[in-house]
């Protein structure tokens, strides 16, 4: 009998970073975050859930951690009912497809049931606005981490390619293409974005739905590329809105961008964590970011030119965004807001540190990082290269 | 300017030297970023004295290696330092192209950089935020240094985009007003914009041509159309970094910095990274007369607008910034008509007059200030004006152009910061409507007025 659970290079560094990420959150949440009794069980189940669809390679268990991993958000009452309920479509999307899987009729159905799940648990055009409401209403670290998961990446790896060969290689052009237009279209949403988390929300989609793109790139370099991604986002992102969370706090529960904040001079530390999380995310050199933003765009612009364009205006205009941000919250007037309340305190700092330290070291000496993902890349190369025999067939 | 086919380096001493030259300031960058991180307090002297060492460290590698590569037949010098990251067939090169347009300007910022440090070390003096100030020096002396050593384009982008954040992070270095915080926003919207034609362009000859070695530029096999395509882009690119117009207008916006760092960005090394770009794709640019035409139409232009735009400037800081647009157009037109070593020569040149005057900017006015008080208040004009010799009517359109700047700023609004703000509150409404009916709740719409919108985009 087939193990449930397995740890490969696909896996093995994802779940590793995952849970030190969720490690790190949960030491730097301001306390009144985890104070309610159920605060720390719903992140323990969104780490479980996801980790349960990391190592598993059975696909009713899959499904089991990518459900578990979204109840948390399903039964936050803040958050807006349609939000909830994509989300809560995404998991019976995901569920009717592998049961057309399991029954081996209606291939294409089961497909795209699959694909449709993960287009909307990633928040793919047109499904944002469920990111962008989780993270306004919600709890914005432990949304954060939920939609940083990349299951999509794990269903596509372990589902679709290795059980729907020959359906995939076409497919995944389509979900690409959407991945890419939703970049530079989440890039654009957040031009006009006056609230911060929402402003991160779209960044965030945005950045992170070039994974996608890449897993279908024909060569090893896109998909290390995009396997790449899938780490620096979620680290950068984790930085960013655990800094934003940190900042609500010591200004009293809100942050209004009407103006300029000035908190840079109260907060020297956290803005540095901030300017570099930012960075990082948008792939700017001497972070990790811009390692796999670069792979990504050589290796996949042979499948698709038109990434040499998208990618490029996606990260210009998020650049802008994020650095708009970051004089909107820590430039300006010195506003002595809260006096006795540090920069950041040790418990913040170390795990920011980390962070921050892990984005830099891996963009100055990217070889650590690709060798950790390359690996991977060349399992997924020859599974499709299986689907696309099988298709030949 | 340069032979056909570079000298490959082995000697790992020379190796040793260009490698210490050019990563000497990300050292130091690394080193005090990490101090500061960890809380380490350094003194104001023992900042400056690791600055100055640090210049004077990579100028004397820099020495060597100049000496080294002169004497070889051609003075054109490749050295490998190996991968920096490898994955399938890909591979991100270490390169260093060392020739007769790098060195020059390898010298040129490790000098001046290094002059700049010992400048600021009294001009900064007891200045809050002066260790942040040395810290982005480096952090734009390693960017220089990559981009203008690199032999290859993606190697350039790292130097290129480092360069323009410590810029724009020095433009709002008095973070406290409000003034340089926006204009290091503005600086940065178009920094990244140009860029887009950067990375483009460099995606698109990997593309087409399947390398971005500078070594081999100009012998890929593009068709007319596609060296149009990518010449246009890697213009784009230029003309965001040198305040080419339409773009003009960032760069007196950037002298809301302090003066050192005003000096040695915008009158001598930054400003000159795009005209950098175009000698260094000169060879891709010479397959499309289409591109080259845009080159020197562009140059020209600039250099008639920043003459206009200069003359109506009220302060001496903005006259400069005008003065150094005009004369990179000019860069600009030689490049485009093919005149590259005297681009390179007008570009250093350019380099070290422009900084000694913004360096020389603000004591200047105080002895000016000295001579009018002791001339009793009235001192008489220098110069003559040649626009006089203009009709009236002439000079008044011109003086009205000058004065708003070519109007350039309200094109650039007009024609991409409006319509794409637009195209997002458009998104943004259509995401909150989607949030509406479901029960009845109003989500808090992102956009409430267009007009503070398009102020702040």
């Amino acid at each position: 009998m087939e193990p449930l659970f397995t740890i490969d290079a696909l896996n093995a560094f994802p779940a590793v970073l995952y849970t030190l990420l969720f490690g790190a959150a949960l030491s730097m949440l301001p306390r009144q975050d985890l104070r309610s009794p159920g605060a720390a069980l719903r992140y323990l189940m969104v780490l479980a859930g996801t980790l349960i669809a990391y190592c598993s390679t059975n696909t009713a268990v899959i499904w089991a951690g990518w459900t578990l991993s979204t109840i948390p958000l399903m039964t936050a009452g803040q958050v807006h009912k349609l939000s909830r309920a994509t989300i809560a479509a995404g998991c019976i999307s995901l569920g009717a497809g592998l049961f057309l899987l399991s029954t081996g009729d209606h291939l294409e159905w089961a497909f795209a049931l699959i694909m449709f799940a993960v287009i909307q648990r990633k928040g793919l055009f047109p499904f944002q606005y469920w990111v962008a409401d989780s993270f306004e209403n919600g709890d914005i670290v432990q949304n954060g981490l939920m939609c940083n998961a990349h299951l999509g990446v794990i269903v596509i790896s372990r589902i679709a390619l290795p059980l729907l060969p020959g359906l995939s290689h076409s497919s995944l052009a389509i979900v690409s293409n959407i991945a890419l237009a939703t970049a530079v279209i989440s890039a654009v949403m957040a031009v006009a974005e006056k609230r911060p988390r929402r402003i991160l929300a779209y960044v965030v989609t945005s950045q992170a739905s070039s994974i996608l793109a890449g897993l279908e790139g024909v060569n090893v370099e896109a998909i290390t590329g995009s396997l790449m991604h899938w780490m620096v986002v979620p680290m950068a992102t984790t930085g960013l809105l655990a800094v934003l969370r940190m900042l609500e706090v010591r200004n009293g529960g809100s942050l209004p961008l009407q103006g300029y904040l000035g908190l840079g001079g109260r907060f020297p530390r956290l803005a540095t964590f901030f300017l570099i999380s930012g960075v990082a995310l948008v792939g700017l050199p001497g972070t990790a970011g811009f390692i796999s933003e670069d792979l990504l765009m050589h290796g996949a612009l042979q499948a698709h030119p038109w990434i040499g364009f998208a990618i490029p205006v996606a990260t210009a205009l998020n650049a802008i965004t994020i650095y708009r941000l970051f004089t909107r919250l820590f430039l300006g007037a010195r506003v002595d807001v809260l006096p006795t309340v540090p920069d950041a305190r040790l418990r913040e700092r170390l795990p920011l540190t980390a962070i921050v330290l892990g984005l830099v070291i891996f963009g100055v000496f990217p070889q650590l990082a690709v060798n950790l993902r390359a690996r991977a890349a060349e399992q997924l190369v020859r599974a499709e290269s299986r689907g696309d025999a099988a298709s030949a067939r | 300017m340069a032979s056909a086919v570079p000298y490959a380096l082995q000697d790992k001493t020379l190796a040793a030297f260009a490698a210490t030259a050019i990563s000497a300031p990300g050292v130091a960058l690394a080193s005090l970023g990490l101090l500061w991180l960890f809380g380490v307090r350094l003194s104001e002297k023992l900042v400056a004295a690791l600055t100055l060492a640090t210049y004077v460290i990579s100028a004397g590698s820099l020495a060597y290696v100049a000496y080294a590569v002169y004497s070889i037949p051609g003075h054109d010098a490749v050295l490998r330092l190996g991968p920096w990251f490898r994955v399938g067939e890909y591979e991100f090169d270490l390169a260093q192209r060392l020739d007769s347009v790098s060195l020059p300007l390898l010298g040129m910022t490790a000098i001046l950089t290094g002059l700049i440090a010992a400048f600021s070390q009294t001009y900064m003096h007891r200045e809050p935020g002066y260790y942040r100030f040395f810290l982005l020096l480096h952090a734009f002396g390693f960017g220089a240094m990559t981009a203008f050593s690199a032999a290859h384009l993606d190697l350039l982008i790292v130097g290129w985009e480092l360069v323009g954040l410590s810029s724009v992070l020095l433009i709002a270095f008095f973070y406290q007003r409000r003034g340089p915080v926006e204009c290091g926003v503005r600086v940065f919207g178009i920094y990244r914009t140009a860029d887009i034609g950067l990375l483009a362009g460099v995606f698109l000859i990997h593309h087409w041509g399947d390398s971005t070695s500078l070594l081999s530029i100009g012998q890929h096999a593009l068709t007319p159309h596609q060296a149009t395509a990518v010449g246009l882009l890697l213009l784009l690119a230029a003309m965001g970094k040198a305040a080419q117009a339409p773009f003009s207008g960032w760069l007196p916006r950037a002298m809301e910095g302090p003066t050192p760092s005003s000096a040695i960005f915008y009158g001598a090394i930054s400003v000159h990274m795009g005209a950098y770009l175009l000698l260094r794709v000169r060879p891709l640019l010479a397959e499309s007369y289409f591109a080259l035409a845009a080159v020197t139409f562009i140059g020209l232009f600039t250099a008639v607008h920043g003459l206009l735009a200069g003359r109506a400037a009220s302060d001496t800081k903005t006259s400069l910034a005008y003065a150094a647009v005009s004369q990179l157009g000019l860069i600009f037109a030689e490049i485009g008509v093919g005149w590259t070593n005297l681009a390179l020569l007008h570009i250093v040149g350019h380099s070290m007059i422009r900084t000694l005057q913004f360096l020389r900017a603000p004591s200047m006015l105080h002895e000016h200030h000295h001579m009018r008080a002791a001339a009793g208040g009235q001192v008489d004009l220098a110069g003559t004006s040649f626009e006089s010799i203009l009709p009236l009517a002439v000079r008044h359109h011109l003086y009205w152009y000058a004065l708003d700047r070519g109007h350039l700023d309200r094109f650039l609004q007009a024609a991409f910061v409006r319509p794409v703000v637009a195209l997002s509150q458009f998104l943004l409404a259509l995401d909150s409507r989607l949030l509406e009916p479901v029960d009845g709740r109003r989500t808090r719409l992102a956009s409430v007025n267009p007009k503070a919108e398009e102020a702040d985009a």
